[in-house]
């Protein structure tokens, strides 16, 4: 199979999965909340897919740039006339900028300090959201977000949450295309070679605060999307215990591909809030799951799924390499 | 400002200081920044709250058991989880970091899980009938306690690592491990000791806070952080680093938050920590030997 085809077959069956989606969840409005909140932590996982799995940097702040992109939505819908869709962007490069200025004041740090300043950023961030009541409606949140409106007609929520399915698959395939790309390849290079790297002409810290920053704006769309269907923000949603889930999702779904990222958060939710057996349980479950694959199946479900197809078919090899660059 | 709140500043600072030791520990045996401390003394003592108040133990069993489950925690997670994932990770330092946030993760789920997910008020170690006036400040039997036990396991830890077999070879094999299985110390046992010393610690540091500030399934991760950013203030250069960081910290947050209110708590120690980090990465106290 040539690579072309190879890139078009996965863009067709993803989407496929993605339309099944929707038409599952449709018209029913608890299994919707939940595409929602797995949508949402979709987008927080592959919001640190780039810097993170293909960076190798662990910024942990990712609470905030999904409180950026939530609370953007939130003022635009209470506070001002404008059309809803403008505060995807606005929440989007709020949430890059707050992304570039935290990764310029950790620019030197790496591993260990980065993660402590990141998560101390993301604490002092939620504390911010309960503190500044004039702005963010203290803890108890903004509420009563006008629906978007289409031709003067409101947008029902089936459509926004086929909408936020669309998004999550939409920005994997972006990261998965990007992923293979030149710039993909420099960003996963780095993080193993940063010399060899910079003396080919790449500063390193300026490609690391780009992938802060496009990282940081996928988060934002999670949040913008998850206030304009919830249609009321609580500061309680966007708590940096958060990105303890988030960051184990591309782990345990596999970080060979985003979509490793996506099947971990629909592992996640379906454990923590679906079976009732595991609702007590959940997150304790979850997370000596990730231990167990970190330990003994680091390629994650998707990986060896992927090893499995390729066996299949008499292929060795492949792309099933985990951290070098093809 | 009120004496009181100097209290508030040894009795907090305390705390941070064991912590940061049980890191200083580790680091020194094994090279290590082991996050996952916090949450053994979050499990220690919500562990021993939960026996205090629901099984009706004795409060030294209690604080002992906890202690013990915390230095166990720290064993098993340099066994089933540090020491094939570094093996593997061939000298990068991140596996090792992603392992041991999802230990921290692991932890604190399952103190929730087996001690419940509300939070457990401690017990005080010593019960004065008639807490001791200080000027307009008042000491609670507790903090007395909190300073003792404090102080006593920083002089022991400092004659450990100066006078005992495992002490010396400790810092040998933080230094470089490589260096050191060359020249035959037993490594992986030297790794082993600091991760149960510095669970130790963390074990018996989370009980005798928890009295002050009570404890729930989620405390750990604060603890992990403040105790982290106290150790890096403090410095790697001596065993008492950890002390004046953890004291400097408590300073700078008490301080901050009697004057600018509570919330400021959080953002002086993220500028504290980005300051640290940014200008004075060694801390207060460097090691004076070039490597």
């Amino acid at each position: 199979m040539t690579r072309r085809s190879s890139g078009l077959l996965e863009a067709t069956l993803t989407l496929a999965i993605a339309v099944a989606a929707i038409f599952l969840v449709s018209g029913n409005p608890y299994l919707e909340a939940v595409a929602l909140l797995t949508a949402t932590y979709a987008f927080i996982s592959l919001g640190m897919y780039l810097p993170f799995i293909m960076g190798g940097a662990l910024s942990m702040a990712y609470n905030a740039y999904l409180g950026l992109g939530a609370y953007a939505m939130a003022l635009v819908a209470t506070r001002t006339t404008w059309d809803l869709a403008w505060a995807v962007p606005i929440g989007a490069l709020l949430a890059a900028a707050v992304a570039v200025v935290l990764g310029m004041a950790t620019r030197r740090l790496s591993g260990f300090y980065l993660a402590a300043v990141t998560l101390l950023f993301g604490i002092a961030f939620s504390t911010w959201l309960v503190d500044a009541e004039a702005l963010t409606g203290g803890s108890a949140g903004i509420q009563s977000l006008r629906a978007p409106s289409l031709d003067g007609q409101p947008v029902g929520n089936s459509v926004l949450v086929a909408i936020t399915i669309l998004a999550v698959w939409l920005v994997g395939l972006l990261l998965s295309r990007l992923r293979a790309s030149p710039f993909g390849i420099v960003v996963r290079t780095q993080r193993r070679a940063a010399i060899a790297v910079e003396s080919a002409g790449v500063r390193v810290s300026t490609l690391s605060l780009v992938t802060l920053a496009v990282g940081a704006m996928v988060a934002a769309l999670g949040g913008s999307m998850f206030a304009v269907v919830n249609h009321a923000v609580l500061p309680e949603s966007f708590v940096v215990e958060l990105v303890f889930l988030t960051m184990f999702m591309p782990l345990l779904g596999g970080q060979d591909r985003p979509w490793g990222a996506i099947l971990g958060a629909v592992l996640v939710v379906t454990f923590t809030f679906q079976l009732t057996f595991f609702k007590s349980t959940g997150s304790l479950f979850f997370s000596l799951a990730v231990l167990l694959v970190l330990v003994a199946a680091p390629r994650g479900i998707l990986g060896y799924l992927l090893l499995g197809w390729n066996r299949l078919l008499g292929r060795t090899g492949g792309d099933s390499g985990m951290r070098g660059p093809r | 400002m009120p004496a009181q709140l100097l209290v508030s500043i040894v009795e907090i600072g305390c705390f941070f200081a064991l912590i940061a030791l049980s890191y200083l520990i580790v680091l020194y045996g094994a090279g290590f920044f082991h996050f996952a401390l916090g949450p053994y003394a979050m499990f220690s003592a919500l562990g021993a709250a939960y026996w205090l108040s629901v099984d009706e133990w004795p409060l030294w069993l209690a604080c002992l058991s906890g202690a013990a489950a915390a230095t166990l925690l720290s064993v098993l997670t340099e066994l089933l989880v540090v020491r094939p994932i570094e093996k593997r990770a061939d000298g990068e330092e991140l596996p090792g970091l992603i392992a041991v946030v999802a230990v921290m993760f692991a932890v604190s789920q399952l103190g929730g899980w087996l001690f419940g997910r509300r939070p457990l008020p401690g017990q005080p170690w010593i019960d004065l009938e008639e807490p001791i006036e200080w000027g307009s400040a008042v000491i609670s039997g507790q903090a007395v306690a909190t300073l003792l036990v404090t102080l006593a396991l920083f002089g022991a830890l400092a004659a450990w690592l100066r006078w005992s077999r495992y002490g010396q070879w400790l810092r040998a094999v933080g230094e470089n491990q490589q260096a050191a299985r060359t020249m035959g110390f037993p490594v992986a046992r030297i790794r082993l000791v600091a991760f149960a010393v510095g669970g130790l610690i963390a074990g018996v540091a989370g009980p005798l806070f928890s009295s002050k500030a009570g404890v729930s399934f989620e405390s750990g991760l604060s603890y992990s952080l403040f105790g982290f950013i106290a150790f890096v203030i403090g410095g790697t250069g001596s065993v008492w680093g950890p002390l004046a960081g953890g004291l400097f910290l408590a300073a700078l947050q008490i301080v901050a938050s009697y004057v600018f209110g509570s919330p400021s708590l959080n953002y002086a120690t993220l500028i504290a920590a980005v300051l640290f980090f940014a200008f004075r990465p060694e801390g207060f106290f460097a090691r004076r030997v070039r490597h």
